[in-house]
């Protein structure tokens, strides 16, 4: 797999009536790369994560998944979402399933495994995201830090080779963002290739492999952390980054 | 003491006064009945009525329910003619009166069709097929009270459309529309007697021919009234256990 692209992104634009969302946007997710995405409310972080997972179809430009262009056909779109896990601003485990439910009902309706199969990979993610004996709980019950974590093991009973974090600790409150951080830290340690929309500096700079800075749709730069972060080339970074740093 | 106060408050307000009553009622009803000679024979010959009843009640009821959930996901389909399809039934079946359906069943479709003429199956069927419509849009509405984020969530996991539908969004949809859904069928237990009109021996044909015979229509009609009581009264209990038995 080295030097293979996971993910190629070509000139893909978007359009929600007046808004240009994504504007031209090209990008390589490299396998096992942790790729944070930064820039203010509206850049078009949500949308670049939703095209590549297909949530929204762009209006223009290719994806090419492991050199092959990636066709909107249906099937195509299922088995690409397998493999592309997510993981939303809100968590949106689903509120009839207690916790392992929520784990074990893709591997069982979407890979068909057994209910000894699903809830054996269910134990084993929810003891890396540190909510083993929690199992039976209603999702209703948990804190957001633990839904979240829930939401990430649901994601990686997949087996998904790339995971999308959008905005994943920005509905929650700050003494549960570490823990979350914690856990997608651990996963980049273990070689999942990451692209992760945050707005928390310290992680990007902490986990990140490269940063990729966008505004109005555009990525304006990108490079290693410590250059986008030190000595960023592009005035519009600098006054964010100053910003939001203070 | 506030504790103890508390708790003598909560148990003061959530008994159900209201079913104490009705049993007080119905206790007095039912024995001033059954001390009287022609009250137990005119219930003698309406309790046969009652079966008719729920039969064709439970059965159009189940009829609807599929018919309903087919049309509510037809008016969710992004497929246009699905879409077109499933709300012009509706609009149609709700537009006309519920008589009129039953009516037209048995007298029209029926012989068109060339369907067998029974009263029972032309009266279950125009019972399902009205109110399939209106269950649909009990269904309908509680399918676009399921935030759109659950959808995602569970189609970035892999899942089909269908998948997506049947294993997340129906079940939390169901669950918030179980209370309108009970409502419906107690509403069926009482649009049931407008088979009456096909001639099906249900409870209100029988009161009818019970109160031509006896010419006793006070006696007649207030057993009717307190047997249809009765019915909607235990299906009542029934949705709220099953209400509380679905919640988390």
């Amino acid at each position: 797999m080295a030097g293979e692209v996971a993910i190629r992104l070509e000139n893909v634009s978007k359009r929600f009536g007046s808004i240009l969302a994504l504007d031209n946007v090209s990008l390589c997710i490299n396998p096992g790369e942790v790729v944070a995405v930064i820039g203010p409310s509206g850049s078009g972080k949500s949308t670049l994560l939703r095209c590549i997972n297909r949530l929204e179809v762009p209006d223009s430009g290719k994806m090419f998944v492991n050199d092959a262009e990636f066709n909107d056909q249906k099937d195509d779109v299922n088995t690409l979402r397998t493999e592309i896990g997510m993981v939303f601003q809100r968590f949106e485990l689903f509120p009839h399933l207690s916790v392992i439910e929520n784990i074990r009902l893709a591997p069982e309706r979407v890979r068909r495994f057994s209910k000894a199969e699903s809830e054996q990979i269910a134990r084993k993610l929810l003891a890396r995201v540190g909510m083993l004996g929690r199992e039976e709980a209603s999702v209703g019950n948990l804190s957001g830090g633990e839904s979240q974590r829930v939401a990430i093991a649901r994601s990686l009973a997949m087996a998904p080779r790339v995971m999308l974090f959008d905005e994943p600790t920005s509905a929650l409150d700050p003494e549960m963002t570490q823990e979350v951080l914690d856990v997608m830290l651990a996963l980049a340690r273990d070689g999942m290739t990451m692209v992760v929309a945050s707005h928390e500096m310290a992680f990007v700079r902490g986990a990140a492999d490269r940063v990729v800075f966008m505004d109005q749709g555009r990525i304006v730069e990108e490079g290693d952390p410590s250059q986008i972060f030190d000595s960023p080339c592009q005035e519009r970074t600098r006054m964010f980054l100053s910003r939001i740093l203070r | 003491m506030p504790q103890k106060k508390d708790l003598l408050g909560d148990w003061w307000r959530k008994f159900p006064w209201w079913l104490v009553i009705v049993a007080i009622i119905g206790a007095t009803v039912v024995l001033s009945m059954l001390t009287s000679e022609g009250y137990i024979e005119t219930l003698d010959y309406l309790l046969q009525g009652v079966s008719v009843t729920i039969m064709i009640s439970f059965a159009a009821y189940a009829t609807a329910l599929l018919i309903g959930l087919a049309l509510a996901l037809g008016r969710v389909s992004g497929n246009v003619f699905i879409n077109n399809l499933a709300t012009l039934y509706i609009e149609v079946a709700r537009g006309i009166p519920l008589l009129v359906v039953i009516i037209y069943v048995h007298f029209v479709v029926g012989p068109i069709f060339g369907l067998n003429r029974n009263p029972i199956v032309s009266g279950i069927l125009a019972l399902s097929l009205g109110y399939g419509a209106y269950l649909a849009e009990v269904y309908r509405a509680g399918i676009e009270s399921v935030e759109r984020g659950q959808v995602e969530a569970a189609r970035s996991l892999g899942m089909s459309y269908r998948t997506a539908m049947r294993s997340v969004v129906l079940p939390q949809a169901v669950r918030t529309v179980l209370p309108a859904l009970g409502n419906d069928l107690i509403a069926m237990l009482k649009d049931s007697s407008l088979v009456s009109a096909i001639a099906v021996g249900e409870l209100t044909k029988r009161g009818q021919i019970e109160a031509a015979r006896t010419f006793d229509t006070f006696r007649t009609y207030n057993v009717v009234a307190v047997l249809y009581l009765a019915l909607t009264l235990l299906s009542s209990l029934i949705v709220r256990a099953l209400e509380r038995s679905r919640r988390p």
